[in-house]
């Protein structure tokens, strides 16, 4: 019985985007379900899970994807996902609603902004490391948010910042079912992006800088550069996403933008795995799922039952945020790489099943 | 220029709150190296613990905070056993999300039992007025700083000059040099955690005497991080400074501006003395000879 | 070179245990130690023999670094002590100068001292003290400073100073001599020889430097590759032209019966050592 290959023998095999001929069916067929998905579901729910939903997801993918960029893979601590999310949607609402420019156009412009000010952020952050940066960037969260805000009131209102239907070419991207197609491409892109990256030369030295700063600096890393780059890159994606966010939403505030929501984030990349792309996407579905599940769960108890129907109907929210904590902490303790460290040792345990002791 | 001195007490008053809050979490960070980010929410705890105290049990008003201290205490303790021991050696980032998961946990368990709406002590400690020419202090502002004070020597004698505090301080700095030299690890992590919570439980009692008891005393507590920032990470004294120096900034922010504008100027306090001075103004550079 | 049997009475008897971290290969297979009263036993070998590990089976610091006892048992006194916690066994007097110092950088050397006292009742307390600036009078000068300045000699002093203080029966000293100059490891080892023979202390000395370690013992074991290779006293292991070889780097003399083939031979066998 031949032992399927599954370590990369070189560098073009490391490359190659479909590692087997197996891979190649499961992409197809995984593209043909995500293709078909909103079809299937249509105005209803899947398990309780609207076509709302799983874009609210998809948009999560990204965001999450570009934190593990910096914090998982980078090992650079910051708090300022939220603030970024909101440089993207102020920038989405400059270029798009105040400028009227064409919506890819818009989300390219927003990502730039992004860079641009992540830039500034990693900039003076090349002082500090850990805990500091951590400290610094939530400074630079409640910074962001009154800028915002400050946007908000100057040029919209007290009622938020309004975003128009977005508008790709001629097609109007006004419905869920449009907006699903988009953010898969999105999606797509994101991950052949970060992939690209963290394979590449910059890519590795990335993660040199998480696991050993002082000798990846001895390999000739130019530590430096390379944080501002980590910076540009992640918030250029989250900008992007913020974008997305905005225009999904169609309108916009500050309250968005809360702690609970830079929390949300960090749970997303702790519960799917840190510095593990499979990890984003898997942390992101089920931190945006789970509470629909619970939700749809919770529904099914008769809110007259004694004491558990009568929280459940008036603090559903905080029921849920205890749990997801309680979650947390859970995959800390008992599963430090998250969902995407169990499925991997669940894929070795079965490859390996006849050669173990 | 009388408006100026008021916002100056009620500052300093408020700062004491913050310092108290701060000096715990400096307590525990020495001690365990944990960066708590629930300590906000310890206060909050301590707020609505004194309330059942005052309200459900109908203890008398010194009864219930001796209650409420210890049942900070014991809470505290047990944190410590549950959550925080299965992630000893775990890197930063694990425990900093497991403190804010344990936040999350918190605020939505306030909610749930006590609801949203705000609430306030039926019995409080003394608050009458007292006149000091034009000035109108109230004596709660200043038990509240005088008490601040007796904690923090307290405290700060306690970490200098006896066993335990130095037991703590060394397994603080290595956890397996101090094993060898026969330090209970478990026993000073456990001690260290009680008393932060104790402190951040007495912040909640003090403030919510000056306030309502309400949700949103975990948002105040959450100032008691850049508190600890300017006064230095491992500084106990520091602690208290920042807290003071960021309670009197606000109130002085607030009074004269708005409040958005007084968390606006505490950040950006914040962010100056990182890029400036990361060790705040009290603390050590840590010591790194290789 | 037959192996000591020693007597019941053994301070520290360490009976064919099997130590492994994680799921991984064993680090030791069946190693079995003895010590006495106020012995000093040398454990040398190269690096990744396992040395490390069998020090910390002895001072309980396996658990913090994933690492179990599999089988076998470790004494201290007649009292069992694998998988007891590392402050307790060091409550049981036993204290050790671990490997690369592991000092508190921000701690002072008195509060260091201060810190190995705890486990030593407190009218020793002064004693120690004077005994352990007696032998390192290098530190007085720098009795307040911070531990983290200090030079690596004077660093290692410290250590051995903070395990001195709580008056052991049995010290466990890991490379001592890592990163020194020779000349102040000579003068370390001549003041632990000096507290030997005042106290009684019993020492086991882990060294990678075998001829310093083989001077200042009375037994030996060489660790290789997890297993116990050679056991024996000072003297037959220093004549011993494998031990002369591959440790102490001397080429075997004139009309010795060793040849390179020997060597080479030696060599094959024990890269089976599994």
């Amino acid at each position: 019985m031949q032992l399927r290959q599954h370590l990369d023998t070189d560098y073009q095999r490391q490359l190659r985007l479909f590692g087997s001929p197996g891979a190649v069916v499961v992409a197809i067929v995984a593209f043909a379900l995500l293709m078909a998905l909103p079809f299937l579901i249509g105005r209803g729910t899947l398990a309780g899970i609207g076509l709302a939903a799983i874009n609210n997801a998809l948009i999560a993918i990204i965001g999450a994807v570009a934190l593990n960029l910096l914090v998982g893979f980078t090992g650079l601590l910051s708090m300022g996902h939220a603030a970024f999310f909101a440089v993207g949607a102020m920038a989405a609402a400059i270029f798009g609603t105040q400028l009227e420019l064409p919506f890819p156009l818009v989300l390219l412009a927003s990502g730039l902004c992004g860079a641009g000010i992540g830039v500034i952020v990693g900039l003076p952050s090349l002082r500090l490391s850990g805990l500091y940066l951590l400290l610094s960037t939530l400074a630079l969260h409640f910074l962001t948010l009154y800028a915002f805000l400050q946007y908000q009131l100057y040029n919209f209102g007290l009622s938020g910042v309004f975003y128009p239907t977005a508008m790709i070419g001629p097609i109007e991207i006004g419905t869920d079912h449009r907006w699903y197609f988009v953010l898969v491409a999105c999606v797509v892109a994101t991950i052949l992006i970060a992939r690209n990256v963290l394979q590449s030369r910059e890519g590795r030295a990335f993660v040199a800088l998480r696991d050993h700063p002082t000798a990846a600096a001895a390999l000739g890393v130019n530590v430096a550069v390379l944080r501002i780059k980590a910076f540009a890159l992640s918030s250029f994606l989250v900008s992007v996403a913020g974008a997305l966010f905005a225009f999904n939403l169609g309108v916009v505030t500050t309250d968005a933008f809360t702690l609970h929501f830079v929390v949300a984030y960090f749970a997303m990349i702790i519960i799917g795995g840190m510095g593990s792309l499979l990890g984003s996407v898997l942390g992101a579905v089920v931190w945006e799922f789970l509470p629909q599940w619970l939700a749809s769960a919770a529904s099914n108890i008769d809110p007259a039952t004694p004491v558990i129907g009568d929280t459940l109907a008036r603090h559903q929210a905080q029921i849920i945020s205890v749990v997801m904590g309680c979650i947390i902490i859970l995959v800390l303790i008992r599963w430090p790489a998250g969902l995407a460290g169990v499925v991997r040792s669940t894929v070795a345990a079965i490859r390996s099943w006849p050669y173990r002791s | 220029m009388i408006f100026f001195l008021q916002l100056l007490v009620s500052g300093l008053a408020v700062g004491s709150v913050y310092g108290l809050v701060a000096l715990g979490f400096v307590l525990i960070f020495k001690a365990t190296d944990v960066f708590n980010f629930a300590q906000g929410d310890l206060l909050a705890v301590g707020a609505y613990l004194m309330f059942v105290a005052l309200a459900v049990f109908n203890l008398p008003v010194a009864l219930a905070i001796i209650a409420t201290v210890v049942a900070a205490g014991i809470l505290g303790a047990m944190l410590q056993r549950v959550v925080f021991k299965p992630l000893q050696g775990q890197p930063l980032l694990t425990v900093v999300m497991a403190t804010i998961a344990l936040s999350l946990i918190i605020q939505g368990a306030l909610v749930i039992i006590f609801g949203s709406q705000d609430l306030s002590f039926p019995r409080t400690l003394p608050s009458s007025i007292v006149a000091i020419g034009a000035l109108r202090l109230s004596m709660l502002d200043l038990i509240i700083m005088g008490c601040s004070v007796v904690c923090v020597s307290a405290f700060a004698l306690f970490f200098r000059y006896t066993s335990l505090g130095l037991q703590m301080r060394a397994t603080a700095e290595h956890p397996e040099a101090a094993a060898l030299s026969g330090i209970n690890s478990d026993r000073v992590f456990t001690v260290a955690f009680s008393i932060g919570t104790v402190t951040a439980a007495l912040g909640g009692i003090f403030l919510g005497s000056l306030q309502v008891v309400s949700p949103t005393l975990s948002q105040i507590g959450l100032l008691a991080f850049p508190a600890v920032v300017v006064g230095g990470l491992t500084s106990i004294p520091g602690s208290v400074i920042g807290g003071l120096l960021i309670g009197v900034l606000q109130q002085l922010s607030a009074g004269y501006f708005d409040g958005a504008v007084a968390s606006v100027v505490v950040y950006s306090g914040l962010l100056l003395v990182l890029l400036l001075r990361p060790q705040g103004l009290l603390g050590r550079p840590s010591v790194q000879r290789h | 070179m037959a192996a000591i049997d020693a007597p019941a009475t053994a301070l520290l008897s360490v009976s064919n245990i099997e130590v492994a971290y994680g799921r991984s290969a064993p680090a030791l297979r069946g190693v079995s130690l003895r010590l006495r009263e106020g012995e000093v036993v040398s454990l040398l070998g190269a690096n990744g023999a396992g040395k490390t590990t069998l020090i910390r089976s002895i001072s309980g610091l396996l658990k913090l670094h994933s690492a179990k006892v599999l089988s076998g048992q470790v004494n201290l006194d007649g009292a069992r002590i694998d998988g007891v916690a590392a402050h307790h066994i060091a409550r049981k007097g036993l204290s050790q100068v671990p490997e690369g110092r592991m000092i508190f950088a921000n701690l002072t050397v008195a509060e260091h001292l201060q810190i190995g006292a705890l486990s030593a009742p407190v009218e020793k307390h002064e004693m120690s003290r004077r005994l352990v600036l007696d032998l390192f009078p290098a530190l007085r000068p720098r009795i307040d400073d911070q531990a983290g300045w200090l030079s690596g000699g004077e660093q290692q002093m410290v250590a051995i100073g903070r395990a001195l203080m709580a008056s052991p029966r049995l010290m466990l000293l890991d490379e001592v001599s890592l990163g020194l100059a020779p000349i102040i490891t000579r003068s370390i080892f001549e003041q632990l020889d000096r507290y030997r023979r005042e106290t009684g202390c019993a020492m086991l000395v882990v060294e990678q430097n075998a001829k310093l370690a083989l001077d200042f013992c009375d037994r030996a074991y060489v660790l290789d590759r997890g297993r116990i290779l050679l056991e024996g006293s000072a003297a037959d292991l220093k004549a011993d032209p494998r031990v002369q070889d591959l440790y102490l780097g001397e080429a075997p003399g004139e009309g010795s019966a060793y040849t390179f083939r020997d060597a080479k031979r030696y060599r094959r066998r024990t890269r089976w050592l599994k």
